[in-house]
């Protein structure tokens, strides 16, 4: 029968006669979640939870040990109507609630069963924790009785004296980091220097463990407000992706009745920590720099506030965040409902299953639900992959065991489950085939676009801009400055920049031209006199003297510098000079073309390959952080190929901001890590010169022939790999 | 008697009977594994081997005397008893009874007889063919297990069946020291006992189970032993453990293994009382007057496939409007429309005739399958009470289960389980995953020469009904015998009316009749010239003697007229011929209208209908079977629906045993259930 709840069940006969009870000792709290009436079952012996709605309260309150089910399900059948549990969810009800055992049957309870229970769900756990190698938790001790002792100490932290306290401090710190934003900042860099790594972490395991404590006395401080005694039974160790960190089990606190209290336990640790990064801020300011409580207060104001708004106060990774939207937006089991809940609507409207259950409540569930799960996905997914490859760089094997057993929980398993569901699953026996097609054809239009629709494939590299044509002028003959055009000014072609003054040259000039005249003369008097041989002597001696003369005399032509180009005269200070002995080969200038650049870009050896087969190459490319600036396009000029390791400039390394891994043990900064190629790019149309200088940092975009997205990250994949374990 | 019963009934309250959970992922893997490592060991030689040390052992028992032979069993049973038989004790004994079997009966228990129960002693199902003697097999085997003293179930088909076997083997039991009961429906509790009592039971796998709920339910809440015990001092005589009557389960032995653990499997058995009061049954009355209200189309969607309705939101809002200020039951929406959607299910897709018959003013339901009559079940949620309404009878409020239980779980209770059915090899796969046995196949007599003729597929129902009748016509000139089987008690009747009107009357039609007359018409499809048209169901159990003369013709021609669900079934029909080394013929006939491809296969079943259209798509041509490049797919699509819907078919049944034990675990307060 095609009716969405059938009010009997066929196996309603084995439970109908019972009279079970709910065990002695479990605490029922009434809970608000947006304006709907919930029941919390709490477990104080183990801190399990179990929420009922109202309408299931209804029958389990009136299980007095008693009645029989049957009386107990009329009764509420008679009361509620069509908002009753039907006998079907009476059975998953009382079900679920004997497996949490939170129900006392009225016979001897199967005991064998009752093991059978413990066991399945200590193999559960255990595969739970294996199956989160990256959150490892490992219980230590039951810190309550300690936790009732500092609460005794500590209240006042939770009180409007602690707040005020709280708000000072707060105010304090910011008010000693104001001005001092810049040596904030460039310590920045050096958090990470390898002699700071176990401070870091020493610091941070301190952090933390105030950070729990927080949790912790909060828990027990509202406990009591509560009424309850706001039980904390776990202290223990979390392996957060390697990491020891402290942990504490503050779940009592999740059947409190007022859900800003439940805020205020999720947000205990982030208000101490942050109290701490405030005090920190203060010692940081006070102290001498270098100092190492200067270092260590840097440290500790770093991870205070840096790791608590990054990780702690992020509602996408599972942490206080987390807890904190869940219980403002009073949906309890967000992060599961809402996964719950995009399965639904793909299975409603993607599989048309028929009446499938959806997990939300109301309409506004709904919303929060579909966009926290869709933002959640996509963040772990990130999360999960940058944490993969980090630990897998630092530690080959242990990344490479972590991603074996990740791939295999996130991807493979959830694909089998999902693989079996399409196969065999009851929801689906009528729609298989739709079901079925409309999977494959949605994953087939996924894998079309991935596999073959063609998709621009580009790559940045930086580079440094040089000008092409560049002279530098030199003296050519020694001589005083004269003249010279004043610097950076445009000069045409054969303009006068510089005039040379050589007076002895000047004047040995003209004695060699008398000396010559008068050989000339005399040479002429001995031809008229037919003394040939007397002649000839003359005219050799002309001729070495004329040869003599000559080399003077271009020698005194190149007292004039005329420019070679239409371009940039650049002679700094040298107006200074004017007057002075210039010695030749001195420099006086440079001449240089503004139209003409060219960019030395540094590319590494996979791109480089990828360059020298693509004859389709689009080049852009724009200043660095000047993106404001219209950029513009290239050509490849030349590619020189493999084996350098000497940057073009220091600023393209590590070090001066640059992309590049440089050899610390050089003292140039020049020396990279890994060979790289240095391809030579050629705008297409001339440039301003007052923009690209020499020297200056470039970005270049390079966009192949387009390749479908699949081939390009499979080669990113392939390429990423080989980098990080071929070493 | 208090004395026996007494004794019987602690074994009952002391065992454990907890259901062993079905092994999933890895475990699921290894368990097949050790199911293909089985079937590489080759059992069959290794039983058959067996069976020949056996046999060598006839000459020195033959000497023995009677009394001698009688001595030697006492001492058997002793050591039976003690449990300290090994193999060669086990070979001896069966050699024994053998023996004893030859000199009661006349009758020399073959060599493959003597394999197949040594398989059986050792928890194996056999696969033994039609006619090769399984009663006097389990004879040897019930026998050893009869010895061990905790007594021994034979499971047959039906009470005939139970009542027959345990008289034609009681000589040789009784010869072994062993008293043998049955126990068929019409008993008393009081001969229930005794016949539990004995040592060897003959009885139904319904009538085994119903006792053993009836006892659970005897019993109470309170079970075990120590508990029992104290009761019974502080009441006294006439506690509930005097009201049991089995004594505990010991071994099974179950004939047509196949059909009871397999194709019933499911089906649970309900043990229910009067409950509910004479108000909730005027509630259903309201409901079909409401019903009547609503047409089709407009008010509700019908889903014949999965026989559904559907209320439209106009069906919806005439509904609220309808009950708008009535009170009580009426009172909320949701009820109101279960009960008048069960209201619509009873009118569409119910019928006086097919579903029920009205017999003294009360609806019997009638199984779809083999046409018997069901007076014992109700159709559950109300939908008998629908049902009744609209037949303006009196109706009765629905009954109280009390328990409940499918013979699937029953039997996986037995610690000693053993079967013999002539169809196997398809199921070992269940067989082995549920019930964690073997499947044995034991080889014939004599050589089967059996000729299977390939099936003839036809486009149409009406083709295929055509060409039976005229092959039952020639065969019915050449007086050989056929025997027509159908799938459902509808095919026969349409298959009977197709012969009459060919003007063939001198037919059987077997469907729904006691289980005794059948199996005299059954035993009667031999003779020659016969007709027999009856449900794959009818008459098993029961051998087809051929008359004389009817060997030389070629023997029994059996007619599956169309293929079942499982390939098992069909074969199951096919061993009707050609048993004990006797000549046989079994056709096949199948239609693209058959409800296999309809179901299993629906759209392979469109593509043939379109491409067997072509080229011509004349009348004679359409008469005719498919034939040509055609037919190969044809035979694919058979094979593909039928496989389909065997794994179908076995997932379904997983899939109930998975809930019951979902069900167990979730329900642990109400006790521990069987």
């Amino acid at each position: 029968m095609a009716v969405q709840r059938p009010t009997f069940h066929e196996s309603w006969y084995r439970i109908s006669a019972m009279h079970p009870r709910l065990r002695a000792g479990i605490e029922v709290r009434r809970q608000f979640y947006r304006g709907q009436k919930w029941y919390t079952l709490c477990d104080p012996g183990n801190n399990d939870h179990f929420r009922l709605t109202e309408s299931a309260y209804y029958v389990v309150a009136l299980l007095d040990g008693t009645r029989t089910i049957q009386q107990a399900w009329e009764q509420t059948m008679t009361a509620l109507g069509d908002a009753a549990p039907t006998q079907g969810e009476t059975i998953q009800l009382l079900g679920q609630l004997y497996s949490s055992n939170l129900l006392r049957g009225d016979v001897p309870p199967d005991v064998e069963g009752m093991f059978t229970r413990f066991r399945k769900r200590q193999m559960r756990e255990i595969g739970g924790t294996l199956g989160n190698l990256m959150f490892l938790k490992i219980p230590l001790f039951d810190p309550d009785r300690i936790l009732n002792g500092l609460v005794k100490v500590f209240w006042w932290v939770y009180s409007p004296v602690g707040y005020a306290l709280w708000a000072i401090i707060i105010a304090l710190g910011a008010r000693s980091l104001l001005g001092r934003w810049d040596s904030l900042t460039a310590q920045a860099n050096n958090i990470l220097d390898p002699s700071n790594l176990l401070w870091l972490y020493v610091c941070f395991a301190g952090i933390k463990a105030i950070h729990e404590i927080g949790h912790g006395l909060a828990c027990k401080k509202f406990g009591q407000s509560e009424g309850t005694l706001g039980e904390v039974h776990t202290i223990g160790i979390m392996l957060l992706v390697l990491t020891p960190m402290p942990y504490v089990d503050a779940t009592s606190s999740w059947s409190f009745r007022r859900k800003w209290r439940r805020v205020a336990v999720a947000a205990s640790g982030m208000y101490l920590e942050l109290a701490v990064a405030a005090i920190a801020a203060i010692l940081w300011a006070n102290s001498a720099s270098g100092s190492l409580l200067h270092a260590i207060s840097y440290n500790v104001m770093f991870i205070a506030s840096v790791s608590t708004i990054l990780f702690n106060a992020n509602p996408l990774l599972r942490f206080d965040g987390y807890y904190i939207l869940a219980d403002i937006l009073e949906i309890p089991n967000l992060n599961q409902r809402s996964k719950q809940y995009l399965y639904y609507l793909v299975r409603k409207y993607a599989w048309r299953v028929k009446n499938p259950r959806s997990p939300a409540h109301n309409p506004g569930e709904r919303r929060w639900f579909f966009f926290y799960a869709i933002a959640a996905t996509i963040y772990r997914i990130f999360i999960c992959i940058s944490i993969l490859t980090f630990v897998a760089e630092k530690l080959f094997f242990v990344g490479v065991m972590l991603a074996v057993v990740s791939v295999v929980m996130w991807v493979i398993l959830p694909l089998w489950k999902f693989v079996k569901y399409l196969a065999i699953s009851h929801e689906l026996t009528r729609n298989r085939p739709w079901a079925i097609a409309s999977t494959l054809v949605f994953f087939g239009v996924i894998s079309a676009f991935v596999g073959l629709y063609q998709w621009p494939d580009r790559f940045v590299a930086e580079g440094i801009v040089e000008s092409v044509n560049r002279e530098i002028y030199h003296a050519g003959t020694d001589g005083f400055l004269m003249e010279i055009s004043p610097t950076n000014e445009k000069v045409d072609k054969g303009y006068q920049l510089y005039v040379l003054s050589n007076p002895d040259r000047q004047s040995e000039a003209g004695q060699l031209q008398d000396q010559l005249d008068e050989l000339e003369a005399r040479r002429k008097l001995a031809q008229r006199d037919k003394k040939f041989v007397e002649a000839k002597m003359y005219a050799s001696q002309i001729d070495a003297l004329g040869k003599k003369l000559q080399r003077i005399k271009s020698e005194l032509a190149r007292q004039v510098g005329r420019a070679d180009f239409t371009g940039l005269w650049v002679a700094p200070r040298m107006n200074f000079q004017i007057g002075r002995w210039i010695k030749r080969g001195d420099p006086l200038g440079m001449l240089t073309d503004p139209q003409r650049r060219r960019f030395r870009v540094v590319v590494g050896q996979d791109e480089a390959a990828r360059l020298y087969t693509d004859r389709n190459i689009k080049v852009e490319f724009y200043l660095q952080n000047r993106t404001d600036l219209p950029g513009g396009t290239g050509r490849i000029e030349k590619i020189i190929p493999a084996g350098q390791s000497d940057l073009p400039s220091a600023s393209l390394g590590f070090s001066s901001g640059g992309n590049l891994a440089i050899d610390p043990s050089e003292k140039s900064g020049r020396k990279t890590l890994e060979k790289f190629f240095e391809v030579w790019i050629e705008p297409n149309t001339p440039l301003p010169s007052e923009l690209y200088h020499s020297q200056q940092k470039i970005v270049v975009r390079f966009e192949l022939s387009s390749k479908p997205l699949g081939q390009q990250w499979f080669r990113g994949i392939h390429q990423m790999f080989r980098k990080r374990f071929s070493k | 008697m208090t004395l026996t019963s007494s004794t019987g009934n602690w074994s009952m309250l002391s065992q454990n009977f907890s259901q062993s959970e079905l092994p999933t992922g890895i475990d699921l893997l290894w368990a097949r594994f050790g199911l293909l490592g089985g079937r590489l060991q080759h059992r069959t030689s290794r039983y058959m081997a067996l069976a020949s040390r056996v046999l060598d052992l006839q000459k020195e028992i033959e000497t023995y005397t009677d009394a001698a032979l009688k001595d030697r069993t006492k001492q058997l049973q002793a050591i039976f008893r003690r449990g300290r038989d090994t193999l060669e004790v086990r070979l001896e004994a069966v050699g024994i009874v053998r023996e004893v079997a030859r000199r009661l009966r006349n009758e020399h228990p073959y060599k493959v007889q003597v394999a197949g129960a040594i398989a059986m002693l050792e928890g194996n199902i056999i696969e033994m063919a039609t006619g090769e003697g399984k009663t006097l097999t389990a004879s040897l085997t019930g026998t050893l297990y009869g010895w061990r003293g905790r007594g021994c179930h034979i499971i047959t088909v039906n009470d005939y069946l139970a009542e027959r076997d345990a008289d034609s083997m009681r000589a040789i039991y009784e010869f072994c020291g062993l008293t043998v009961g049955f126990v068929t429906g019409a008993m008393e509790p009081q001969q229930r006992r005794a016949a539990y009592q004995c040592d060897i039971t003959y009885l139904t796998n319904k009538e085994v189970t119903a006792d053993f709920l009836r006892d659970q339910l005897a019993m109470g809440r309170q079970r075990g032993l120590s508990e029992s015990l104290l009761k019974k001092i502080m009441d006294g005589a006439g506690t509930n453990t005097d009201q049991l009557v089995q004594r505990g389960l010991g071994a099974a032995i179950v004939d047509e293994a196949d059909s009871v653990l397999i194709d019933e499997a499911v089906t649970p058995l309900i043990i229910s009382g009067d409950g509910g009061n004479k108000l909730e049954a005027e509630t259903y009355v309201e409901a079909c007057k409401i019903a009547s209200e609503f047409t089709p189309t407009e008010d509700y969607r019908k889903n014949d496939q999965y026989r559904e309705i559907e209320l439209t939101r106009a069906g919806e809002n005439r509904l609220a409007k309808m009950i708008e200020a009535a009170q009580g039951v009426w009172a909320g929406f949701r009820r109101s429309e279960e009960l008048v959607v069960g209201a619509l299910v009873a009118r569409e897709f119910y019928e006086n005739g097919k579903q029920y018959i009205i017999d003294d003013d009360k609806v019997v339901i009638v199984d779809e399958a083999t046409g018997r009559l069901m007076p014992d079940r109700e159709w559950r949620d109300g939908l008998h009470q629908a049902v009744t309404a609209w037949e303006n009878l009196e109706v009765q409020p629905p009954k109280d289960t009390f328990a409940r239980m499918s013979f699937q779980r029953y039997f996986r209770l037995y610690p000693t389980l053993c079967g013999m059915t002539g169809t196997a090899r398809e199921a070992a796969g269940e067989l082995w995953d549920i019930y964690r046995r073997a499947v044995v196949k034991i080889p014939t007599n004599k050589p089967c020469i059996r000729k299977t003729l390939p099936q003839l597929t036809y486009r149409t129902q009406s083709a295929k009904i055509a060409a039976i009748t005229e092959i039952v016509q020639q065969y019915h000139d050449e007086a050989k015998p056929v025997l027509a089987g159908t799938r459902s008690v509808k095919a026969s009747n349409v298959l009977a009316a197709g012969l009459d009107d060919i003007a063939l009357g001198n037919y059987q039609l077997l469907n729904a009749v006691n289980h005794k007359a059948e199996a005299e018409i059954i035993a009667q499809a031999g003779q020659s010239a016969a007709i027999t048209v009856a449900t794959n169901m009818a008459g098993r159990g029961t051998d087809i003697k051929l008359a004389r003369g009817v060997a030389d013709i070629g023997g029994l021609r059996v007619l599956l007229t169309e293929r079942h669900e499982s390939k098992r079934v069909d074969r199951q029909l096919q061993g009707r011929c050609a048993r004990q080394g006797d000549p046989g013929e079994t056709l096949s006939f199948a239609s693209l209208d058959d409800e296999l491809l309809i179901r299993h296969a629906p759209w392979l079943r469109n593509l043939l209908a379109m491409l067997s259209k072509f080229p011509t798509r004349s009348p004679e041509r359409q008469a005719k079977p498919i034939s040509g490049p055609l037919l190969w797919l044809v035979n694919l699509t058979f094979k593909y629906a039928q496989r389909r819907a065997t794994q179908k078919a076995f997932s379904q049944r997983k899939g109930v045993l998975k809930t019951d034990t979902w069900l167990d675990e979730m329900l642990g307060f109400s006790g521990k259930q069987t």
